[in-house]
């Protein structure tokens, strides 16, 4: 499994412009609007002209959209944006998160702590201490304010060329939800996410979850080829039935390309399984890097070549068995390389 | 078997107007799609058909695998051993609720909603279609455009009603208000129930595809999440769930995936991992997954397990001919042949034939559009025989009638019976046809309807004496059939002429016995064993290359039948009739591929149209008849519109079934009238016979023709008819 995995996505990498090209067309035929964004800034303004006019938006827990700045768009344009992802809130006002986090289990986190993180999310609603009741609270208002948002924003895990496929996979049910009942969805995703077929992108996506979770699949994943449709009446093709009637995806480069361009395609391959997080937690620990949106190989290449953080000092002598076929060695070539820019 | 049941049945489909007009548009708007989709999906067909043989035939042990896997997950799992036992359970959980609900047929099997709301719970449908019919108290019209029946006006009525708000048909207004009136139902509701379409024993997940996105909003807003599925969706790893819920959109609905795709592997949860955190995700936090299993060992059990490689992605019903015509009617809560077939297992034989089990013209049209592949009409087959077993005054007439034919003393008869035919018809100018003088409209033969005629002469009179060729080729054995030898012996004649002229040496036998299919086709297996073990006998001593037909129906016993019948045999029958059906051959293929067609010398001016019958186009034969036309000089061939459907004679069936018959003759009709042509060309006599009273029906003068008497003609010259 691991062999095929590394494979396809080296056969990804190397195919990357004509996959974008086949993902682009079968995603517009679909009924998507496509988006491309060539960095960060380039993302916000596509962003900002789709949520004109937006009052709430709901978004799911992705690091492409820390990597662009999403939440600090949002509030420059006086756009409430709530978050869904339990998992996210509680981490994110726990101490001792700093580095960023893929995959979200809750583990380490002392019952006391996440009380209290709780409690201060859900402000005057959290007078309890009771720790399930502070989760049902905490759950109730996401749903709420899930059911009465106008636009959901969320990250992708991987887009099949094959069909113009978005997969979205998750444990707490909120990406499904803010994918489907608002009536607008907005994903955006690195142009490393792409597969080839629906058959590899599925594989890869579990595969993540079987490293990052430890587990054998996530509780729930969702394809999505295209806005919600129904021809019921009269053979009327109409789109919003119960799901979104548009759906944009903004595909975003940001220094993906320019790996390519380099000769580290190669750190493309990722599949943001986690299997590299403790090296890659070790190492910005050790290098004092603070602002990095994904704790991987992949990640710590492009926040070195978007200049968010400059060049290691340390790499240490970790190796790492990665499931997308990435050689630790090459990771820290890359590194030196692009040290020297 | 009360057999009024059945008519009534077919009587009220064949009234319903409305819904067959909306029946047939959206059959033929997604027969189209689907064709192409499959087209453009080869080996997806052979991977699905794999993957449900390997799961049927492993399913208790993949059942256990599969519940262990969803236990693990912390689904509930429940195997209900009949419907009761399943509505039980599930009115335990959901007895007084509010129930959203979206499209199940295994929820249909079971009779959910009705059962439920007998418990005081209120469930609405939230499919769209399935919603308006749920309003108007319809039933569905089709399964996959349920409410297609009803305009948009009758829709506006329909939701006005519900939301109180004054509506027109807007069909993009409507939807918006329907969207939210169920949006309503669907935040308020404490239980969504969905069925599957693949349950994935490896990882314990549910698979589920849509268009509208209810499915994904019926198992994501409720806290609790009932899923309704049969044992037989259960499938080993994710790819291959990944497969058939791909097949199902390419089959069913002509899309390379549908819109949404959901795998839910348990209830949604957050944290978990340790003492720390955790709870209820967005989704259900109680998932339950109950498993029906009524029927479905039986039916592997008694041998049929293909049965249940069904996908229930309705690519059968896009293209059956008896579904057109009559709808939900043919079937009983799975609809169509496969829902008949099920029904045998699920309830019983007698309910079975209630269902339809003689309304399976036999066509193979299902086959083709099959996700999985599945032989419909040979499980029709097989059951027919299980019903004639029981009837023995019927069985000892058919075994008198079978030996006699066997001891070749059906010509003699026949001979007799031109006697009576004089008396009892007045023919029609062309003398291929006759009306009968009283009517008999019980047994198919109204008075109105076009009948063969028995020749003057049989073939075996009209060639007695005839010279065979010297030097030849190749030498072929000519087996006619009984409809060539009796009613049309001039197309045997013409295909005696075709062949000798290109130096092949034909061997046409006297003694040759019925192939046997409408003994087959009625169930009476042993008698057509009988037969064919006769023609075996007679056509392998003669040590010939080929053997040669112009009838695709006893092409198609020769080639698929007798092997089949014959595989216990001893005294090399069997090796015989394998030999004897790799060797067989339509006239066309056998002309194109063998034989050559040097010898057509003679232009035969005429603009045509070409007839697939059924039974070529199940033996792949469809390319070659189009070159052989192509061969003859002057004919200028006008393709109509689904040449290859159906004509409706499907043998017997048009006289147990003769109003359905044309009515489905006369959609065939229409087209072949569309095309302005003279003729309609066909390689089948049966297609002959019923093409000839359908557009005699239709008020069309065109006539009829054989593929073979034009070759004649581009032999000999001449006329022609």
């Amino acid at each position: 499994m691991r062999q095929d995995i590394a494979a396809a996505r080296m056969t990804v990498v190397h195919d990357l412009p004509d996959l974008l090209n086949e993902a682009g067309e079968k995603l517009t035929k679909n009924g998507c609007r496509v988006h491309l964004a060539a960095d960060a800034a380039g993302a916000r303004n596509v962003l900002a002209g789709l949520l004109q006019g937006e009052k709430l938006a709901v978004r799911s827990y992705s690091k492409t959209l820390q990597e662009i700045g999403f939440d600090e768009l949002a509030a420059g344009l006086n756009l409430k944006v709530f978050r869904t992802c339990v998992a996210e809130i509680v981490m994110d006002r726990l101490e001792n998160n700093r580095a960023g986090y893929p995959p979200l289990p809750l583990i380490n986190c002392a019952r006391e702590e996440t009380g209290r993180a709780l409690q201060e999310e859900l402000g005057a609603e959290g007078e309890t201490s009771d720790l399930a009741e502070l989760g049902r609270l905490l759950k109730d208002r996401i749903r709420e304010n899930i059911i009465g948002s106008g636009v959901g924003v969320t990250g992708v895990n991987g887009l099949a060329a094959e069909t113009g496929t978005l997969l979205l996979a998750e444990e707490e049910g909120n990406a499904r939800n803010v994918s489907n009942l608002p009536p607008r969805h907005i994903a955006v995703l690195g142009i490393e996410k792409v597969h080839g077929t629906v058959a590899e992108a599925l594989a890869a996506v579990c595969s993540a979850a079987a490293h990052g979770a430890g587990q054998k699949v996530p509780a729930c994943i969702s394809l999505i080829s295209g806005p919600s449709r129904t021809g019921d009446i009269g053979f009327r093709l109409v789109y919003g039935m119960h799901g979104p009637r548009e759906v944009h995806v903004v595909l975003l480069d940001n220094g993906r390309r320019f790996l390519l361009q380099q000769g580290f395609g190669d750190m493309l391959q990722c599949i943001d399984c986690g299997a590299c997080q403790d090296m890659c937690r070790r190492m910005a620990l050790e290098n004092g890097w603070a602002g990095l949106f994904s704790l991987t190989m992949k990640g710590i290449c492009l926040a070195l070549v978007q200049k968010r953080i400059g060049p290691p000092e340390k790499t240490g002598s970790d190796e790492v068995a990665c499931p997308a076929g990435i050689e630790t060695g090459r990771f820290k070539q890359a590194l030196l390389e692009f040290s020297r820019l | 078997m009360n057999n009024s049941v059945l008519k009534n049945k077919v009587r009220e489909g064949l009234d319903d107007e409305a819904s067959r007009l909306a029946r047939q548009i959206a059959m033929t708007v997604i027969g189209l799609s689907a064709r192409q989709a499959a087209a453009g999906c080869p080996g997806l067909k052979e991977k699905v058909r794999a993957i449900k043989e390997q799961s049927i035939a492993g399913l208790p042990a993949l059942m256990e695998r599969a519940t262990a896997s969803l236990k693990e997950n912390g689904c509930h799992v429940f195997v209900a051993s009949t419907s009761e036992e399943a509505v039980a359970y599930i009115g335990k959980i959901a007895g007084n609720k509010l129930i959203v609900k979206s499209k199940s047929n295994a929820g249909k099997e079971i009779e959910i909603v009705e059962r439920l709301e007998r418990l005081g719970a209120r469930v609405v449908e939230t499919d769209l279609g399935d919603r308006i019919n749920q309003l108007a108290g319809s039933g569905a019209s089709h399964p996959l455009a349920p409410a297609i029946h009803f305009t948009a006006e009758k829709v506006a009525e329909i939701l006005s009603r519900e939301t109180g708000r004054e509506m027109q048909g807007d069909a993009k207004e409507l939807v918006k208000a329907a969207r939210e009136s169920l949006r309503r139902y669907l935040e308020e509701a404490k239980v969504g129930l969905s069925g599957a379409n693949a349950v994935v024993a490896e990882t314990g997940s549910i698979i589920i595809t849509e268009n509208e996105g209810n499915i994904r909003a019926v198992t994501g807003l409720p806290e609790v999440l009932i899923v309704v599925t049969g044992v037989e969706k259960v499938v080993p790893t994710l790819d291959d769930g990944l497969a058939a819920v791909r097949a199902a959109a390419v089959y069913g609905t002509g899309q390379d995936i549908g819109t949404y795709v959901s795998v839910i592997s348990g209830p949604t949860r957050y944290g978990g991992q340790s003492d720390g955190l955790q709870g209820a995700g967005q989704g259900p936090s109680e998932v339950h997954v109950v498993f029906l299993a009524e029927g479905r060992y039986r039916a592997i059990k008694e041998g049929f397990a293909e049965a249940l490689y069904c996908l229930n992605c309705g690519g059968c019903l896009n293209v059956c001919p008896v579904y057109a015509e009559i709808g939900d009617r043919f079937g009983y809560k799975y609809l169509g042949g496969r829902g008949v077939v099920f029904t045998a297992f699920h309830e019983s034989l007698a309910r079975a034939e209630e269902a339809g089990l003689t309304l399976c013209i036999g066509c193979q049209k299902c086959m083709e559009a099959c996700a999985a592949g599945i032989n419909t009409p040979e499980m029709v087959r097989r059951l027919r025989a299980k019903t004639v077993d029981g009837q023995r005054p019927l069985k000892g007439i058919v075994r008198v009638a079978t030996a006699a034919v066997v001891e070749n003393r059906l010509p003699r008869w026949l001979k007799s019976a031109r006697a009576v035919q004089k008396a009892a018809t007045k023919r029609l100018p062309g003398g291929d046809f006759a009306l009968l003088r009283i009517g008999l409209p019980g047994l198919g033969l109204p008075a109105s309807r076009l009948l063969p005629q028995l020749a003057s002469r049989f073939l075996g009179e009209m060639i007695h004496g005839r010279p065979a060729v010297e030097k030849y080729r190749f030498k072929v054995n000519f087996f006619a059939g009984c409809l060539v030898r009796h009613v049309l012996p001039r197309l045997g004649v013409a295909l005696l002429d075709v062949l000798e002229a290109q130096a092949i040496r034909v061997v046409a036998q006297e003694e040759e016995a019925c192939c046997g299919l409408p003994l087959l086709a009625a169930g009476f297996r042993e008698e057509a064993a009988a037969l064919a073990r006769r023609n075996v006998e007679l056509l392998s001593r003669e040590g010939a290359d080929f053997t040669v037909l112009i009838c695709p129906a006893c092409a198609a016993m020769v080639k698929k039948e007798w092997p089949r019948l014959l595989e216990e045999e001893g005294d090399g029958l069997a090796e015989k009739s394998v030999a004897l059906a790799t060797a067989a051959m339509d006239i066309s293929q056998f002309l194109t591929e063998i034989a050559g067609m040097e010898s057509f010398r003679h232009s035969a001016e005429r603009r045509i149209t070409y007839h697939d019958p059924c039974h070529l186009i199940g033996l792949g034969v469809s390319e070659q008849p189009r070159r052989l036309l192509q061969a003859i000089g002057g004919l200028e061939l006008e393709e109509m519109k689904m040449a290859d459907g159906c004509c409706g004679f499907g043998g017997g069936f048009s006289f147990t079934h003769y109003e359905l018959a044309s009515r489905i003759g006369s959609k065939k009709a229409e087209t072949i009238v569309h095309t302005g042509a003279s003729h309609v060309v066909t390689g089948c006599p049966g297609c002959m016979i019923h093409l000839a009273d359908s557009l005699h029906r239709a008020g069309s003068r065109q006539r009829v023709a054989h593929i073979v008497e034009l070759a004649a003609l581009a032999v000999r010259g001449g006329e022609g008819r």
